[in-house]
């Protein structure tokens, strides 16, 4: 069975527009939460948000290998 | 960042600290190999296509056991104040998880490889609709180019992306992630560094230590590796020509296929561009390269322009015959006070058989890159 791929086209182009949070230059502010993001790891695995380490203190490297 | 290793990773053993990592990067494989080489162990995850929005790195925060921001780029002190600090639950709304896997972000991260196709489909229709929208450009690019690195290839992925990359650019100048993506693959005056020197040593130390290296999906190309370039260009050792005579005849069936990449520069009053030429033998014909016959050559015949770092596949070694894509790369500058000529013209010579029917040559294609194509 084949969905028409102007359904796909529509459900995907609804979830960019409602789900994309609207982030200003610097995405965190000292004092407000940081977004709770999901991302998988560097490996391909699952991953998680920032909402995996409540209730202790991480310090977050953002980076890249270049 | 490896000195922030060091100074936390007791405080990680003695469970004071948590340290985890977000990559702004197209290629996770090579934050992987990264963070091998460095030894770092604490989990990273990948954002290729920039969700969280950042416009530069690198960024180290503190974040306090309700999800506050705390610090931003601590200095030792205010570690060791943070470490202290007994913080009141906050106002941390929870919020809908983002993305939803199903979304075009989603299947960027998450998808398999034919899954990118979709998630292509939706970032044009929205570039279409919104031409405005630099994010929606961005995230375009990281998955054209994310499926050029993949089995899926089509052969004009990597234009595409960095078109798509240029789009975004040109809308939000100061989107230093972005700027980065284009400056990877292309000329070296405008490069801030080398992006992916590294990775010769990374791999040096690590056999050394007797460890693997992790096995990279995209091999760095030349741009990749190549130093940032102060002044002009130097000039190019000329080898000898392989047809001096001009007897060699042109590969009219295209054994060979090619598909040329112009990277521009970010810079706007820079003319310089790298030109990434792919060379693949056609498949379904069962063409490959007789390297016991002689390397890819590439000649330039244009006048007026400033060509340079000019790198060729080499055959593998030890191969007699072998099918794999094979590159050539160079830069352009128009020379000062000379009329440029309309396009950057050359041709690649090699050594191919066609298995259907036995036939080895020697072949010439010329190639054209025309310079003011948009």
């Amino acid at each position: 069975m084949r969905l028409p791929s102007q359904a796909f086209l529509l459900v995907a182009l609804l979830s960019m527009t409602l789900a994309a949070p609207r982030l200003s230059a610097a995405p965190w502010e000292i004092g407000k939460a940081f977004p709770t993001l999901q991302l998988p790891t560097i490996d391909g695995q699952d991953g998680f948000s920032i909402e995996r380490y409540h209730g202790q203190k991480v310090l977050l490297h953002l980076f890249a290998s270049w | 960042m490896p000195g922030w290793h060091a100074k936390t990773k007791e405080l990680v053993e003695q469970k004071q600290l948590a340290v985890f990592g977000i990559a702004e990067e197209q290629h996770p494989d090579r934050t992987r190999l990264f963070m091998q080489w460095q030894g770092m162990e604490w989990p990273v995850l990948l954002d290729s296509s920039n969700l969280l929005g950042c416009k530069a790195i690198p960024y180290s925060l503190l974040i306090d056991p309700h999800g506050i921001v705390r610090y931003v780029n601590p200095k030792d002190n205010e570690l060791q104040a943070f470490l202290e600090t007994d913080y009141p639950e906050g106002d941390a709304s929870s919020s809908e998880p983002f993305p939803q896997r199903t979304s075009p972000e989603g299947q960027i991260l998450w998808g398999t490889d034919d899954r990118l196709d979709g998630a292509i489909a939706a970032f044009e229709a929205r570039v279409a609709a919104y031409p405005e929208d630099s994010t929606a450009a961005f995230r375009l690019g990281v998955a054209y180019r994310q499926r050029f690195d993949s089995p899926k290839r089509h052969p004009e992925d990597f234009s595409r992306a960095i078109h798509a990359w240029k789009q975004a650019l040109s809308l939000d100048p100061a989107q230093y992630i972005w700027r980065r993506r284009i400056q990877q693959y292309g000329p070296r005056l405008d490069k801030p560094y080398a992006f992916y020197d590294w990775v010769h040593e990374a791999r040096r130390d690590l056999r050394a230590r007797g460890e693997t290296p992790h096995p990279l999906r995209a091999e760095p190309s030349g741009a990749e590796f190549a130093t940032p370039q102060k002044g002009p260009s130097e000039a190019m050792a000329v080898g000898e020509h392989p047809d001096p005579l001009g007897k060699v005849p042109i590969d009219e069936t295209k054994m060979i296929r090619v598909v040329t990449t112009k990277v521009p520069s970010t810079q706007k009053d820079s003319p310089a561009f790298r030109v990434h030429i792919r060379l693949t033998p056609d498949a379904l014909r069962k063409v490959h390269w007789t390297n016991d016959a002689g390397p890819l050559h590439w000649v330039f015949d244009t006048d007026g322009v400033a060509l340079g770092d000019l790198h060729v596949s080499s055959p593998p070694k030890d191969l007699i015959a072998s099918e794999e894509t094979r590159h050539i790369e160079f830069e352009w500058r128009p020379k000062k006070g000379e009329a440029t000529s309309k396009a950057i013209k050359g041709s690649a010579y090699y050594y191919v058989c066609e298995d259907t029917d036995g036939q080895c040559l020697f072949l010439r294609q010329p190639i054209s890159i025309p310079l003011n194509d948009e």
